[in-house]
């Protein structure tokens, strides 16, 4: 039981790093070497909803945590 | 000294919004946002943009995540609002913040230490934790 959770609490982790790899990979394109004050409100407002996911897998948690108490 | 971003009342809003539309937990979690809200957190990132301390990223970073988390303009959930707007601060200036649970027991140390006179030494300790802890978004993962 302790390895299947130790293997599921790896995996987990793995999918998780994967996701934030891809979120970074994502606002580097969105980005592409620009000036985030530079970008269209269009264009500003798909780096937020794409931060958002980051930031969601990186510190909901932690929020959680602090909310509480 | 490279441009600094600071952001504006309407991308604050849109970053919010974002987030509680993203996560379930996070729209329970996050602190309570209303106009007076919006309106303390502008005014210390508006104090911070006309003040003349050097405009090095990590060190403004710092004073922002000081003023929010530590002085007590926010009312309730200052820890959090300092998480949530120092994330979009590095964001808006290229880079993205890691390592969630480090940054939560920093804001908590800050928030819990004791006066003003030791406020130097903390900043100094933030710049370096958070310096150590946002990478620039251009530097893509192998």
């Amino acid at each position: 039981m302790k390895i299947w959770h130790a293997f599921m609490g790896s995996k987990v982790t793995k999918n998780k790093a994967n996701a934030q790899r891809e979120y970074r990979i994502l606002l580097a394109k969105k980005l592409n070497n620009r000036n985030f004050a530079t970008l269209s409100e269009k264009e500003k407002r798909e780096v937020l909803e794409v931060a958002a996911k980051d930031f969601s897998s990186k510190f909901s948690k932690d929020i959680a945590i602090l909310a509480k108490e | 000294m490279t441009h600094l971003e600071f952001p504006e009342k309407k991308q604050i809003e849109w970053w919010i919004n974002h987030l509680k539309q993203t996560d379930a937990i996070l729209q329970l979690s996050l602190p309570a946002v209303d106009e007076k809200w919006f309106d303390d957190i502008c005014n210390i990132v508006q104090r911070l943009q006309f003040s003349f301390m050097p405009q090095d990223l990590h060190t403004v970073a710092a004073y922002l995540f000081y003023n929010i988390a530590k002085r007590h303009d926010i009312l309730d959930g200052n820890k959090r609002s300092a998480i949530v707007v120092i994330y979009l601060f590095y964001l808006i200036n290229g880079y993205i913040l890691l390592q969630g649970s480090k940054i939560r027991l920093l804001a908590k140390s800050v928030a819990s230490s004791h006066g003003s006179r030791q406020e130097q030494a903390w900043l100094r300790k933030i710049r370096d934790q958070l310096s150590s802890r946002a990478i620039p978004i251009s530097n893509l993962p192998d």
